[in-house]
């Protein structure tokens, strides 16, 4: 009996022992060795195909969205590529054909890939909006600067100013409603935190940011402190972002956040959170704060944007549009509505990857993936007005800024 | 699938075949209670806790931690005792499948997610067994699940944190959304471990389990060519009774 006993534990245990070796070695699938798209040295087309394509495999935000068959691309454009190699090179129109023929339908509206030609040196460029933005009907290039020489030229207009220190901002008083003032600021980027900081490190005059001391009273970092946009006699404001491209997130809060009594609270945003196309993070609250000195009265707000607003300017047309006493006038805005962050890679393994010089490839995409609060995006869409007005360039040669002056419109009639 | 299948098969016909003829095929011992034979037929429930590890691959990704996370396990068992020494039993059973994700970056340390997967899993289990009063079993076999519900907490980077670096609208607490493209709700595996049966009275036993749940199928579709697959292996230590019929 116990020689049985025995017997019948000693094949217990080789059977546990089995079973454990046996799942360790059994069906599973082997993880990919993958390549890092950020640091990859590249000295064929093929390689710098593979790269640029996997790296957008994994890194790209709006798969989700995307109708685009991107294992397909990878089938259909090898052998073009291949072929570069085999007769030793291809020239700048052939590569950039390739590419462009690569990213176009992608949704992303930030995107544009660099490469470098292997065999001339040269950069070619491939940007999927470029296939999209200018074919919209009501497309037209930015003439901003023929916009902004007009400004001082309204009859009534008081207080104009700008800055002189390189960075492009412009302000001014425009007659409103019983004898009150409409008061106007336009900048052609979102750099305002880093200027403030080098006028306040006393890199650049306080002039560098005249226009955002007269509507913010101060540089444009530190909310509502006085200015024109908190005294009384000034019944409403309008920001001016046409032509303007964008940049730094945190230009919002002050400048932005301090037009509302409190908190906005937009909508969500998510980024990738894994190589898988979809893996993303979960959609957390797009709210932008309300700093402490911020607008105390009901002044209408008006956002002037059009086609050529992108990104920070686009989100700022969508945060005053959701102001109760906000709108926006103009056109339907650029589409890159993703935002994107400084070492975004390094942080969310997705967005911007590559490097132009040292690897001859750049991709330029979006982090973000933002969204209302009805989980609507508008990347590859842009922000359509609450008061369309489409720019009109024989008013302008005519010496009228025709959607300047809807917006101006729209104050002293309230329609 | 299939590998699963062939999996199981080729681990159960050996195991038969082994305890028969190392019990010399009369099912001699393990019948503590002699007119247990007559009803071979045993029901019971079980409970107890688990850990997951979520199995992917992060390659370049490399600061992305999956850990192991706790959860629990519950259900009901069938079992039919062919002989006193071997049955098979066959559960029905909610088993989490939780893991944890961290960043291991110290600008992103407060970012995580915890995540809980609530499967049903349905084993069915070739059981040996040694001893009278106290029994030792073995058990291996196969299962198949389904991906049930799931549930995500954490902090996560958002865009308000990069315009306000406050740390207040980064947190997130919501109940998993399936993508119907991406996510694979069926689930198989092989099951196996070891453990203990008391009888404590003429018709009711104790048990306590360990036990492997060893996913084979990946938790995504295969919706893209290049991509690392992701599997869950759920250790768990369960507690039961059992009436038998």
């Amino acid at each position: 009996m116990f020689r049985e006993m025995k017997s019948a534990y000693r094949k217990l245990l080789s059977i546990c022992l089995s079973l454990y070796l046996l799942a360790f070695v059994s069906c599973r699938k082997e993880s990919l060795e993958m390549i890092n798209p950020d640091r990859h040295y590249c000295n064929t087309y093929v390689s710098q195909f593979e790269t640029v394509w996997s790296g957008i495999d994994h890194s790209y935000l709006f798969w989700e969205r995307d109708t685009i068959d991107w294992d397909d691309v990878h089938e259909r454009l090898l052998p073009v590529f291949k072929e570069f190699d085999a007769k030793g090179g291809a020239s700048d129109a052939e590569l950039s054909e390739a590419y462009r023929s690569m990213v176009h339908g992608l949704v992303d509206h930030h995107m544009s890939v660099q490469i470098r030609n292997l065999k001339t040196g040269n950069p070619v460029y491939a940007n999927p909006a470029w296939d999209e933005v200018p074919y919209r009907d009501y497309y037209h290039y930015d003439f901003s600067n023929q916009q902004i020489a007009l400004l001082s030229t309204y009859s009534g207009v008081t207080e104009y100013c700008e800055g002189d220190g390189g960075f492009q901002c412009y302000g001014a008083l425009f007659p409103g409603n019983n004898g009150k003032k409409i008061a106007y600021l336009r900048f052609r980027s979102f750099d305002v935190t880093s200027y403030s900081q080098a006028v306040h490190s006393g890199y650049m005059p306080a002039s560098t940011m005249a226009p955002f001391y007269a509507f913010y009273g101060n540089s444009g970092s530190y909310g509502i402190t006085g200015g024109w946009a908190k005294r009384d006699d000034v019944e409403a404001l309008i920001i001016d972002v046409r032509g303007n491209g964008g940049g730094a997130l945190s230009d919002l809060k002050p400048l932005v956040g301090s037009l509302s009594k409190t908190r906005i609270d937009f909508g969500y945003s998510r980024h990738k959170e894994g190589l898988g196309r979809l893996d993303y993070s979960a959609w957390t609250p797009f709210v932008v704060d309300c700093p402490p000195d911020h607008i105390q009265d009901d002044k209408k707000i008006i956002v002037l944007a059009d086609v050529n607003s992108a990104s920070c300017s686009e989100i700022t047309a969508s945060l005053i549009k959701s102001l109760p006493n906000g709108i926006f006038i103009g056109e339907r805005t650029y589409g890159a509505t993703g935002p994107l962050i400084r070492g975004g890679f390094d942080l969310l393994y997705s967005g911007v990857f590559g490097d132009y010089n040292e690897l001859g490839y750049y991709v330029y995409t979006s982090n973000f993936d933002v969204v209302d609060k009805s989980y609507i995006s508008l990347e590859g869409e842009g922000v359509t007005p609450d008061i369309e007005c489409i720019f009109d360039a024989n008013a302008l040669q005519n010496g009228h800024d025709n959607q300047l002056e809807r917006a101006l419109l729209y104050v002293r009639t309230g329609k | 699938m299939k590998y699963a299948r062939l999996f199981i098969v080729l681990l159960v016909l050996p195991m038969l075949t082994i305890a028969q003829q190392s019990m010399g095929g009369d099912g001699s011992f393990g019948s503590m209670f002699p007119d247990k034979a007559i009803s071979p037929c045993s029901i019971g429930i079980f409970a107890g806790s688990n850990s997951n590890t979520h199995v992917v691959g992060t390659a370049y990704a490399s600061d992305m931690k999956y850990t192991p996370a706790s959860g629990l396990t519950a259900g009901i068992n069938a079992a039919y005792h062919i002989t006193g020494w071997f049955s098979l039993s066959a559960d029905f059973a909610l088993v989490q499948k939780n893991y944890r994700l961290d960043r291991d970056n110290p600008s992103l340390s407060f970012v995580y997610t915890d995540a809980t997967n609530n499967y049903l899993s349905l084993p069915v289990m070739a059981v040996i067994s040694v001893g009278r009063t106290f029994r030792v079993v073995a058990f291996a076999g196969g299962y198949v699940g389904y991906w049930l519900s799931g549930h995500r907490s954490g902090q996560s980077l958002s865009v308000s944190y990069f315009i306000t670096r406050n740390q207040d609208d980064t947190f997130f607490d919501e109940d998993y959304e399936f993508n119907e493209q991406r996510d694979n709700r069926f689930d198989s595996g092989i099951v196996y471990g070891a453990g203990m049966r008391c009888a404590i009275a003429r018709k009711i036993d104790l048990s306590a389990d360990v036990r492997w749940y060893y996913g084979l199928t990946d938790i995504q579709k295969s919706y893209m060519t290049n991509m690392n697959p992701r599997y869950n292996t759920t250790r768990t230590i369960q507690f039961g009774v059992a009436y038998w019929l």
